[in-house]
């Protein structure tokens, strides 16, 4: 059964397939949802909708293809950890068409909560893995 | 004598230079006098820290001597033999990391015995079912290293293994389980130390640690043990040392000094700034908080606005270490005791307007936290922080030697910038060393350019060619053996000397061995051991040089005579004084099979070892210093080796490869004694704890992904789990990181960042390392993004772009060779470079041969670029095959006709008509294809077959068409030479094979052979003009210089019979080709042969067709495919656009297809087999150009 996309209230949890066009945001929404695996999101807002705990980057795993896109991937998500930290901390608004981050920074409107939760992103951001590439072993590249 | 002894203590001196450190050293060492004759002992984690060391006491005190430079590791158990005394210890652990791989190998290879622990051990067996020895070798070096790793880090883990309970104690003492599957590794303990004798087990390392530690808290000041210790040891410039070691360093201070001068980045107390700081409990903190705030009172998330980014980001393992030192550091105490007047050893806050990178280091040094910063942008002419943008490590390279030489020649305030002030860092210079030598050593010592330099860190066997060929030697019994690799051993100088083969007869031998056919495999027997029996011995080393030698005993033999000996084909090349070089190759081969029969079955280590030696002895003559000492480290590491083995008691059969790669292995150990920094720039890899001081500090390389480096710590590494990390524990990712901060703060004057960030390929942005972006985060955050952006300079991908040389573009370089390239062509008249014209031309080249005339004008542009330039494009001219043919293509089919007829018809020709009318053709025809079989030039097995058969239809015509000609014309004429001499240039063409016919009828004729074909496919016997062109001016030859007779074509499909021209035509024909010629000379001239053709011959629309013939059309292939055509005309557009092509066109090329009207009866052979080939690429020319 397929539904429309929501970064935001995606659960996750179980395996999940996006299916999407070139060009229609597959990698933006990849950040998105590594935003709140990084904050442990969701499950306060809509129970089981989110992981468990708050993960580390080196808990979570991404994987492509070509040693191009993975470097790619790994830099575009980073560059979302700060961004979103900039946001929380104050520094910068989030984009107008930036839905899925005014959502975020709305759920966590408490200034304690904002300073905690720019803490994570950039905790995370710190302790960045880069991408490597390994040639055909399941499991073993990504970022 | 106790009483001489100084005054012992532990101090810890905390600086951020290095050379702060080392001044209050010095006046420590300088106070406090040893005796004489004892060494003053260091302890430094790297060669380059050492080097500087002892480069700045003898610059301090004019010379440096009676030190002793250790590593701690090694300085460890020195000390434990001093305390214990050496009959208690031995000289190594009967468990340290060499002697563990081999017992561990043992006990791998019976784990399966053990029907008990099937259930414990299944991992480590599912993992090694195979059976695969070079598995479990690899297996056994990893648990090794980690149980080298668990004795130095986790003694009280292995306390609780050895007494049977399998847990892991956490940091602060609660006993874990293990994780999942992982309790083998108790178990397997338990069997190693079970391997120990019962006296052993005293002496493996945390007991002897336990012990020693005992006995130094112990034992009283005049206790005669103290007076073999060491009356002073100085740790020198580390930021990282285990703890255990620093508690053994830590209970020596009672009876000896000991000094730690710490590089510390920053004076105040920092330690809360990180994660983890709650495992650190020592009670005492040696420095004073900043602004008087405790930063442990501070939640986690309000940490950002009191810390340092890049401190916190990057400063972990360096917290961690001088956290762990306060716990044996009475600061106070110390201080008076040693009678010091600073020991917190800090640069004093400078005026805020140093350059960026000093603002940097100051705000790193003053814990300045990101709000703090000024905001505001540097120096416009601030050049201290560079990154610099290319696409490649080469271009990286490049980019840097331009920005060196800017620097070196930019007039400073103070001392003046000298090549050792540099040092570049790359994450791997093995990769980076080939561009290095590359880019740095093309300028010679006299070129102003020229830069010095050195590479250290080279790993032995990436860089030095006898370990490279050895390497390939002990891999023989896996290896197809190739022509390439063969021939790469004679160019090892020290191989070549064994074998006497003088370095210039190299290129020879090569041509030799791949003209006798060897293209891989040794011999019949090494192909059958690869399971490749059914190759036989073609093209195997042995059968090369059977050939060879057969070939020097008989000389080329003459067709059909006699039996061939064994099947071997004679290569008939060799001969004279070089034919000693082939002795070389039989010498070689024979080693190498010698060392095939006794090198490929699995011994024991001893066997090994005596096996080596007679390798080494049997393929290597030293040839210089640089030799030897690589023998000398090989004989080092095969001792060691067999040591290592002989401790463990390990005497098992083991097979080659593991007994080379223990072998191997054993030469890339790290030395105190490498020469680390040179008289030029240094390059070298990134490695820890080697920040000393440098004015200028490159980072090459910084590619994501690259750098931090990957981890090669197993995943069974139980040091590694979250919830088992310690405070002092080493992490590869963590060492990046201290390593990226040590090298900020060891910049004086310059850091330089470079990556590279375009693709090579596609000029996608790619990012830089993880730890670059947050050095540029920061300096935008700390000051502006602007001054980032100014900072960072993206260069083209090519060092001969344009936009170098654009007047006001901000990219500069030194390679002025490639401003000429963007001079406006007005520029380029300078007498060096005016064309030249036919008058230079004409008096220097007075001879020209029919054959070179022809192949100018088939390809005048080629014959420019050749003639004249020098230059060939030829792309594959180099690479040596290491494949036999699998299938012939139109040109090996053209030149093995050719090979054939010719061998064939060398002795029929002097035969008589009756002689000739009895021969069998097939038969002589078959016995020349057999011989070509035989030597290996058509394919193996039922394609050679087909193949030859094939060249027997091919050829069988055309040698019947030349039998009846020379049947209608018996006799045999003398050969002649016709010339034709224009104001000094001299044509001249050589008519033999020319025969007359009887008394009766003696009209004569001269035969020419042309291996391809001369009529179009579909069209009823209708010449090829383009396969005409050398019989053409020969033919204008012999009837300028009346040369009577006819001429014979036989080609491949038909026999044409040529009609000599009328003499006074022919001259003023042969004429107008030397003009052509001269013209040809001084440039490229837009002429191609066949489009020429094609424009004079076509019915309709002359230009439309030649276009097609040029540019190639939906099924052909266009005459531009040819290199030089393609270089000077890419298109036909640009071929006729000055009109010359058809002036030629319709007044030299037309003659050709005129003078076949005229001149030329084609006979078709009567079975002519139909061709199943391509057409040639070529003209008809006997010489045809080899690009396949």
């Amino acid at each position: 059964m397929s539904q429309v996309l929501d970064a935001y209230g995606l659960a996750l949890s179980g395996s999940r397939l996006i299916e999407a066009s070139a060009g229609t945001g597959k990698t933006w929404t990849i950040a998105s949802l590594y935003l709140r695996l990084v904050l442990g999101h969701g499950e306060a807002g809509e129970p089981g909708t989110g992981f468990q705990k708050a993960l580390m980057p080196s808990e979570i795993l991404v994987m492509t293809f070509t040693r191009a896109a993975t470097r790619e991937l790994s830099d575009r998500i980073r560059k979302r950890l700060i961004e979103a930290e900039q946001c929380f901390r104050g520094h910068s608004e989030p984009a107008a068409d930036d839905q899925f981050l005014q959502r975020l920074m709305a759920f966590y409107a408490d200034s304690g909560l904002r300073e905690h939760t720019a803490w994570q992103l950039a905790r995370a951001a710190k302790r960045w893995m880069s991408a490597r590439c390994s040639r055909s072993t399941p499991g073993a590249s990504g970022c | 004598m106790n009483s001489d002894r100084l005054k012992p203590g532990f101090l810890a001196l905390h600086g951020n230079r290095v050379e702060l450190l080392f001044d209050t050293v010095a006046e420590l060492i300088g106070r406090y006098r040893l005796a004489p004759l004892e060494p003053e002992v260091f302890l430094v984690q790297s060669n380059g820290t050492g080097e500087w060391l002892k480069m700045a006491l003898a610059q301090r005190s004019g010379i440096c001597a009676a030190v002793n430079l250790q590593l701690p590791g090694q300085f460890q158990w020195a000390l434990y033999r001093r305390v214990l005394g050496p009959g208690e210890v031995p000289e190594r652990s009967p468990l340290d990391d060499a002697t563990l791989v081999w017992r561990l190998l043992r006990l791998l290879t019976d784990l399966h015995a053990d029907p008990d622990h099937a259930q414990v051990f299944a991992p480590l067996a599912s993992y090694l079912s195979g059976g695969d020895p070079e598995r479990c070798y690899q297996l056994a070096r990893q648990i090794a290293d980690l149980y080298d790793q668990y004795q130095v880090h986790r003694p009280d883990w292995l306390e609780n293994w050895a007494d049977g309970r399998a847990t892991l104690g956490d940091a602060s003492g609660v006993q874990r389980p293990f994780p999942a599957s992982q309790d083998w590794q108790a178990s397997l303990w338990q069997r190693v130390l079970a391997t120990l004798e019962p006296e052993e087990h005293a002496l493996i390392r945390p007991h002897v640690h336990e012990r020693v530690i005992d006995t130094l808290l112990k034992s009283r000041a005049d206790d005669p043990l103290v007076a073999r210790l060491p009356q002073r040891v100085t740790v020198f410039g580390l930021s990282h040392l285990a703890y255990p070691t620093l508690r053994l360093l830590g209970a020596l201070s009672r009876h000896s000094q000991v000094v730690f001068a710490v590089p510390n980045p920053c004076r105040h107390y920092w330690a809360d700034i990180i994660e983890g700081h709650k495992l650190l409990r020592a009670a005492r903190r040696r420095h004073p908080n900043r602004a008087g705030l405790d930063l442990s009172a501070q939640a986690l998330e309000q940490l950002h606005r009191y810390a340092h980014p890049l401190l916190a980001a990057w400063g972990r393992q360096s917290r961690d270490f001088i956290r762990l030192l306060d716990e044996f550091d009475d600061a106070g105490q110390a201080q008076a005791r040693f009678n010091l007047a600073r020991i917190d050893l800090f640069d004093e806050a400078e005026p805020a307007d140093g350059t960026l990178l000093q603002q940097v280091q100051r705000h790193i040094r003053e814990l300045l936290p990101i709000d703090s910063h000024p905001k505001q942008a540097p120096l416009a002419d601030d050049r201290s922080i560079v990154f610099h943008i290319a696409h490649s490590p080469v271009r990286e390279l490049e980019v840097l030697h331009d920005q060196l030489l800017d620097l070196l020649a930019t007039p400073t305030a103070d001392r003046p910038l000298r090549p050792r002030d540099v040092v570049v860092m790359v994450p791997d210079i093995n990769r980076f060393a080939p561009a290095i030598r590359a880019v740095f050593g093309q300028y010679a010592d006299h070129d102003p350019r020229h830069i010095p330099f050195d590479i250290t860190d080279l790993s032995a066997r990436g860089s030095n060619p006898l370990l490279a060929a050895l390497q390939w030697v002990t891999r023989l019994n896996e290896s197809r053996c190739t022509l390439s690799e063969l021939c790469a051993l004679f160019e090892v100088p020290a191989i070549a000397a064994r074998f006497e083969v003088d370095p210039q007869d190299v290129p020879r031998l090569a041509t030799w061995m791949q003209g006798a056919g060897i293209r891989w495999g040794l011999n019949r027997a090494q192909r059958s051991a690869l399971g490749l029996d059914a190759a036989g011995d073609m093209h195997t080393a042995l059968f090369g040089l059977n050939r060879m030698l057969m070939g020097y005993a008989v000389g080329m033999r003459s067709a059909g005579a006699g039996q061939v000996f064994r099947d071997i084909e004679p290569y008939g090349e060799i001969g004279g004084l070089d034919a000693e070089l082939v002795g070389a190759l039989a010498s070689l081969v024979e080693s190498l099979v010698r060392w095939l029969q006794w090198g490929c079955a699995p011994t024991h280590p001893a066997g090994w070892a005596e096996r080596f030696r007679a390798l080494l002895a049997d393929l290597i003559k030293p040839t210089g210093d640089a030799d030897r000492a690589s023998l000398d480290a090989l004989e080092f590491a095969l001792a060691q080796w067999t040591d290592d083995c002989a401790a463990a008691a390990f005497d098992t059969d083991v097979p080659l490869s593991v007994a080379a790669d223990a072998w191997l292995d054993g030469l890339d150990a790290p030395l105190l004694a490498r020469r680390f920094r040179g008289r030029g720039i240094t390059f070298c890899t990134l490695v820890p704890m080697r920040a000393i001081p440098f004015e200028v500090v490159c980072l090459l390389g910084m590619n994501d992904g690259d750098y931090p480096r990957r981890s090669h710590r197993p995943d069974f590494d139980l040091i590694a789990l979250p919830s088992q990390r310690r405070p002092g524990d080493r992490a590869r990712r963590d060492d990046d990181r201290q390593m990226m901060l040590e090298a900020l703060l060891s910049a004086r004057r310059v850091l330089y960042v470079s990556w590279s960030g375009r693709s090579v390929r596609d000029d996608t942005h790619q990012p830089p390392s993880v730890l670059v972006s947050q050095l540029r985060h920061y300096l935008a955050a700390g000051w502006s993004p602007d001054a980032v952006a100014a900072r960072t300079i993206e260069h083209p991908l090519q060092a001969f772009s344009r936009r170098y040389f654009e007047a006001g573009a901000p990219l500069v370089t030194h390679a002025g060779e490639w401003r000429r390239v963007h001079i406006p062509a007005t520029g380029l008249e300078t007498s060096a470079h005016r064309p030249r014209t036919p008058e230079d031309q004409r008096p220097s080249a007075a001879k020209v041969s029919a054959t070179q005339l022809a192949k100018l004008l088939a390809n005048p542009p080629r014959a420019y670029f050749q003639q004249q330039l020098g230059i060939y494009f030829d792309a594959n001219a180099q690479s040596l095959p290491d494949e036999e043919p699998f299938t012939l293509n139109a040109l090996d089919t053209y030149q093995l006709i050719d090979q054939v007829i010719e061998h064939t018809l060398t002795p029929l020709r002097a035969w008589s008509t009756d002689a000739l009318q009895q021969v069998d053709l097939s038969l002589a025809i078959r016995s020349q294809i057999d011989r070509l079989q035989r030597a290996g030039a058509l394919p193996l097995g039922g394609p050679g077959e087909q193949e030859s058969d094939h060249l027997q239809a091919l050829v069988e015509p055309m040698i019947a068409a030349w039998r009846s000609a020379r049947l209608s014309y018996p006799n045999v004429l003398h050969p002649v030479t016709a010339s034709f001499n224009d104001r000094g240039t001299v044509i001249e063409a050589s008519l033999d094979q020319r025969y007359a016919g009887h008394c009766a009828d003696p009209a004569s004729v001269w035969i020419r052979i042309a291996s391809g074909e001369v009529l179009k496919r579909s069209g009823e016997s209708q010449v090829l003009p383009h396969r005409l062109i050398e019989v053409w001016v020969q033919s204008l030859l012999a009837s300028a210089a009346q040369v009577e007779g006819h001429a014979l074509v036989i080609a491949r499909d038909a026999t044409l019979s040529i009609r000599p021209t009328d003499p006074e035509s022919a001259r003023r024909q042969l004429l107008a080709l030397l003009e052509l010629r001269a013209q040809a000379l001084t440039e490229p001239l837009p002429v191609a042969v066949r489009t020429a053709l094609e424009y004079v011959t076509a019915l309709k629309n002359p230009l439309d067709a030649a276009a097609t013939a040029y540019e190639g059309g939906e099924f052909s292939r266009g005459e531009v495919d040819d290199p030089f055509l393609a270089r000077c005309f890419p298109d036909f557009s640009s071929l006729t656009s000055d009109g010359r092509f058809q002036t030629y066109a319709s007044t030299l090329y037309a003659a050709i297809p005129e003078w076949i009207a005229t001149h030329v009866t084609a006979t078709q052979h009567p079975a002519a087999a139909t061709s199943l080939d391509d057409p040639l690429p070529d003209s008809g020319s006997a010489h045809v150009s080899g690009a396949r």
